[in-house]
């Protein structure tokens, strides 16, 4: 099967050529021409593009661990023998599975500042809601809670399957111990369930970066560039200002990054997971 | 009442509590579909639409679906889904099976590869690729959004992978001595044996697929091309004021996955968990 071979490189070919391209200025109308290092001194002199980095950290600051502990609240919360409890796990795991872009449209009316009903609800208490969207002291962080509503599903069923391989006479020897629910919640389950934990820190992580379509759906970047992370930067600079050079070189960056926080996580995971049952 | 009761109770309240938060969004789409443009400004919102069993109560799907193309659009998601799939489950079944069951040189060193990249975002390919595919002159065609899936998919390929492997190497041997070849073993014993990840990892593609919004948006630009994503945020930038029929369009792309997930939960959620990854 070598034609097999022959595929790879349509998935390692454009890493490659991207990186090659991240050297040159090219507005595909016209020949690449090559500037070496011009774009990354360009980027790295870009208040814009910092500001990009500060918003991809922030949001990833607030999405990772809102979605984490979402997911292991509703996972230790279906994670018992009860009526109906896979019904309630279908209902959480729904929005995962629908179209990104009709969740953010029907959340953007949700949040619209004068007919939204999260704002109607709020005046209901004498609260005057802020243009949740339309604010940029609030986009980015009405995007993290979006995105954690929609991706909480996914994460309770990742946390899910290590609850569920925690061998239960561990819990019935703590009882006998005399400890309570919570002790046991703290020292067995979140021990024990530490190496789903490491997983879905990194899944959380990477999957913060790509949070392109609930961006494009409902801030498009804005205002300004409150809302614009790294990826929705690489997709305005390659194909709204048509600056592919520029915008190879941000990819490169978030490559970096990606790539570093695995390894992060690789050499972390020795010190805290604990693998022993 | 004693305690454990009490418990249980609680516990469904709580439960409840969050069903209502996960389900609501789509009540309100749904609500508002069926809302004229007067009544889905009305302030405070209005909680019952006032085309609900009234005469006209489809007018907005109506409009959305003709006036509007969605029907057409409805057409484009489920003709590149179901392609950009099955292209993924014919390679992915490939290549899982040459990794499981071939030996060539380099193996362990692709399939590395191919791990790795799983881990990339598609925004670091995608300038390449456009650029690519406008060099093949592919941009406004089907063809840049199913073409990619039949070069194969690392998470495909790593689910197929595991499953061929731990199909009994007896069950390879009889075949081998009854004379088949590679291309034989795969097609009447690996193919057949994988239908439950096969149908996992369709169902995956299929859903990535129909929610993909970044290479429509990019390669398509003739109206009767688009997807539903991509239309509904055309949609959005043009006609932005009109929410009934923006949320009846939403409701009309969340829909058919809805079906879907209802019949096909197991598979779905199972592929998820097992390797913890989409696309």
């Amino acid at each position: 099967m070598p034609a097999l071979i022959g595929l790879f490189v349509f998935r390692l070919g454009p890493i490659v050529f991207a990186f090659f391209m991240s050297f040159t200025h090219w507005d595909i109308f016209s020949p690449p021409q090559w500037i070496g290092f011009s774009n990354y001194v360009e980027m790295f002199s870009d208040s814009t593009f910092w500001e990009m980095l500060k918003n991809t950290f922030i949001f990833s600051g607030i999405y990772v661990p809102a979605v984490m502990a979402m997911g292991l609240f509703l996972a230790v919360l279906v994670n018992r023998k009860m009526p109906g409890i896979t019904s309630f796990r279908a209902i959480f795991f729904s929005p995962v599975v629908t179209s990104a872009v009709a969740i953010g449209l029907v959340w953007g009316w949700l949040l619209s500042p004068k007919y939204g009903l999260l704002n109607n609800f709020l005046q209901l208490f004498g609260i005057n809601g802020p243009s949740w969207l339309g604010d940029s002291k609030w986009a980015l962080m009405s995007i993290a809670f979006v995105m954690t509503w929609k991706m909480a599903g996914y994460y309770m069923i990742l946390f899910l399957a290590g609850l569920q391989d925690i061998p239960r006479t561990i819990y019935e020897a703590s009882k006998i111990d005399g400890a309570t629910p919570r002790q046991a919640f703290w020292h067995i389950t979140l021990p024990l369930l530490s190496p789903t934990t490491f997983f879905v820190l990194i899944m959380a992580i990477i999957d913060s970066f790509r949070n392109f379509q609930i961006i494009y759906t409902m801030t498009r970047g804005g205002p300004g560039t409150s809302s614009t992370t790294l990826v929705y930067g690489i997709y305005q600079n390659a194909f709204v200002f048509y600056r592919m050079g520029y915008a190879s070189a941000m990819a490169y960056i978030l490559l970096a990054i990606v790539g570093g926080i695995t390894l992060v996580n690789f050499y972390l995971k020795k010190r805290w997971v604990k693998y022993q049952y | 009442m004693n305690y454990k009761t009490i418990k249980n109770i609680s516990v469904y309240a709580i439960l409840t509590i969050f069903a209502i938060v996960m389900v609501f969004p789509f009540f309100w789409m749904i609500v508002n579909s069926f809302n004229t443009e007067q009544n889905i400004f009305r302030i405070p919102p209005s909680f019952i639409p006032d085309k609900l069993f009234k005469p006209g109560m489809f007018d907005n799907y109506q409009v959305v679906l003709s006036q509007y193309h969605f029907l057409r659009y409805t057409f484009n998601s489920l003709f590149v889904s179901f392609s950009a799939a099955f292209g993924q489950i014919l390679t992915c079944s490939l290549a899982g099976f040459a990794f499981a069951r071939m030996n060539f040189k380099g193996k362990n060193v692709l399939f590395g590869l191919l791990l790795a990249t799983m881990m990339v975002p598609l925004q670091v390919t995608i300038i390449p690729e456009f650029l690519l595919m406008m060099k093949l002159g592919w941009l406004d065609s089907y063809l840049p959004l199913i073409v990619p899936s039949f070069l194969v998919g690392s998470f495909g390929t790593f689910l197929l992978r595991e499953f061929y492997e731990n199909i009994p190497k007896d069950l390879e041997d009889a075949a081998v001595i009854d004379g088949a070849g590679p291309f034989k073993l795969y097609w009447y014993v690996f193919l057949p044996l994988g239908k439950t990840p096969i149908a996992t990892l369709f169902i995956i593609a299929f859903m990535n697929n129909w929610n993909a919004l970044l290479r429509p948006i990019l390669y398509i630009s003739s109206d009767n091309l688009m997807t539903l994503p991509m239309a509904l945020t055309q949609f959005q930038s043009q006609y932005g004021a009109r929410w009934n029929l923006l949320l009846t369009g939403s409701f009309l792309a969340v829909i058919p996955l809805f079906i879907i997930y209802l019949f096909m939960q197991k598979y779905m959620v199972e592929g998820i968990t097992h390797t913890g990854l989409k696309g």
